[in-house]
């Protein structure tokens, strides 16, 4: 199958110029049958992030309780932080997949789709040069 | 998609460590909140199923923001 192609978003910075990141829509649900989606909404496709990491509002209007999630210590580029462990089917170009997702009180956006749960899953190719990713699904869906 | 540009004065009018709703062309900025649920609850009102939400930073800048 031919890889997706998929462009940069623009976002602003303090300067008036613009920056650009490799930025996929995704909707994420509770690994339940026929559970409800959530909307689409942005996640930065991050090779740096272990997991796929989302904000801990995604997972209160999905109904998680994070009380009762199992905690892991991570350790980012501003330190360590609590993130809370969940199941949940992420929705993602070539199909749903169900992957181990963290969710973090601190997030300044909404989502980062990492290592394990998206990357294991795609060939991932940065073209910086001219502003896109392509995205070649490898695994069996 | 919008061009990058309007996309990108939307985001610049947009309530920094907000939730935002855009229009499905990326064009017009149509909720805003506190919270992934009240811009979820806000498009229910208006009816609109296409929109795309994005979580505002605290200031916008590049991002650095792995996890782990």
């Amino acid at each position: 199958m031919k890889p997706l192609q998929v462009s940069y978003k623009a976002f602003p910075d303090q300067s008036g110029v613009s920056l650009f990141s490799p930025v996929l829509s995704v909707q994420v649900a509770l690994p339940a049958q026929n559970a409800p989606r959530t909307r689409k909404f942005e996640a930065i496709v991050d090779s740096g992030a272990t997991r796929c990491t989302f904000h801990a509002d995604i997972a209160r209007h999905l109904g998680i309780d994070l009380k009762t999630c199992q905690t892991e210590q991570t350790t980012g580029i501003s330190g360590a932080e609590t993130t809370y462990l969940s199941e949940l089917v992420l929705c993602i170009p070539g199909g749903p997949v169900t992957i181990t997702a963290s969710f973090k009180e601190q997030l300044p956006v909404a989502g980062l789709l990492g290592m394990n749960g998206f990357f294991e899953r795609f060939v991932v190719t940065f073209v910086g040069g001219g502003q896109y990713f392509t995205l070649q699904r490898i695994d069996k869906t | 998609m919008a061009a990058f540009a309007t996309r990108v004065e939307v985001l610049r009018s947009a309530p920094l460590n907000a939730w935002i709703a855009l229009s499905d062309d990326e064009t017009t900025l149509i909720a805003t909140g506190a919270s992934y649920e009240e811009v979820s609850r806000k498009l229910d009102e208006l009816g609109n199923e296409d929109a795309l939400i994005l979580k505002t930073p605290l200031h916008w800048g590049p991002f650095n923001v792995s996890s782990r």
